[in-house]
């Protein structure tokens, strides 16, 4: 018999995300714990993106001098999927930075739009700039 | 017009960001406190659950089904939770993820819980992967409550089974492991 799972959570992973996820002291950790486990417990299908990787990985080395976030995500065993971003994703990106020059928003908040719209996910962020930006964020509220 | 606020943008948007945190970990104490903002926030709440396609609910609906599950989770947590009681609310979680408007609060460890109860055991103690039969009803959607832990429903969302693979309930564990692990 077929049965078919109906919502399929497609979520992308930003930085300000990580960071709330990776440090035990930030404002929204316990939030952002709680959302991660229901996308884990609801089997979510998670992205993130190179840059998003870099983003972080220049955080923890500034802050922590140890931690690799790369090998931070390999204990997700694959999990969380990093997309690369393309010459074409990235050109979207930048096309919608100089169309919005009034927004203090970065390339990579761009990018992590356009990923999120390419892949109809959701997008796990504590970034309220990217709600205006058009993306449907996770935790709701926030 | 100016905006005459004595709060700075900032105070404003965290006082926002308290206020939809207090609203969504508990609903109903939140309107009983504050009526007149709790009914702003249930249209917009409405709202979310009225986004929802999977079972076509109302937005009248969903808090429905929110209340009725919040109330059988009070039961759960008095350890007042029939084997029944367990499975219907386990049906209102499905339901729920499927329109993507379960609320946090009910985490990991109460739908654990009532896993435990419908089941008369803990999903963790299972070794080997299982399929636990509910009713002959026939099978079409499938949703999973937790890692590891997949309900298969009817189109009306009745429990038909519950399937548990240990295998995916053990990974959890490894999958949290860098949550925290920054504590400068």
């Amino acid at each position: 018999m077929q049965t078919f799972n109906t919502f399929p959570h497609a979520t992308v992973i930003d930085t300000t995300a990580f960071l709330s996820l990776l440090w035990q002291n930030d404002t929204n950790h316990l939030r952002a714990k709680a959302q991660y486990e229901r996308l884990l417990d609801v089997h979510a299908k998670l992205y993130t993106s190179n840059y998003i990787v870099l983003e972080v990985d220049n955080w923890i080395q500034e802050h922590t001098k140890g931690e690799i976030f790369l090998d931070i995500l390999s204990s997700t065993k694959g999990l969380i999927d990093v997309v690369y971003i393309d010459r074409n994703l990235h050109a979207q990106a930048i096309q919608h930075l100089k169309s919005n020059k009034e927004s203090d928003a970065t390339v990579t908040d761009w990018t992590t739009v356009v990923l999120a719209t390419r892949l109809k996910a959701k997008t796990f962020s504590f970034n309220q700039k990217l709600a205006n930006m058009g993306a449907l964020l996770i935790p709701f509220g926030e | 017009m100016k905006n005459k606020s004595p709060l700075s943008a900032a105070t404003q948007k965290e006082l926002v960001r308290l206020v939809l945190e207090a609203y969504d970990r508990d609903p109903l104490s939140f309107s009983n406190l504050l009526p007149g903002v709790g009914n702003i926030l249930q249209v917009v709440f409405e709202k979310k659950v009225l986004s929802a396609q999977a079972f076509g609910m109302t937005g009248k609906e969903g808090l429905e089904q929110m209340r009725s599950l919040d109330e059988l989770i009070d039961k759960s947590n008095q350890a007042q939770l029939t084997a029944d009681e367990a499975k219907s609310a386990l049906e209102k979680c499905a339901i729920l993820i499927d329109s993507d408007c379960l609320p946090l609060r009910v985490d990991h460890d109460s739908i654990r819980r009532l896993l435990a109860v419908a089941l008369g055991y803990s999903p963790k103690s299972v070794d080997q992967k299982t399929d636990v039969p509910f009713s002959t009803e026939k099978p079409a959607r499938e949703v999973f409550v937790i890692r590891g832990v997949k309900l298969i429903l009817s189109w009306d969302y009745k429990l038909v089974s519950i399937s548990i693979s240990p295998a995916d309930i053990k990974e959890r564990n490894s999958l949290l492991s860098f949550i925290g692990i920054i504590r400068t």
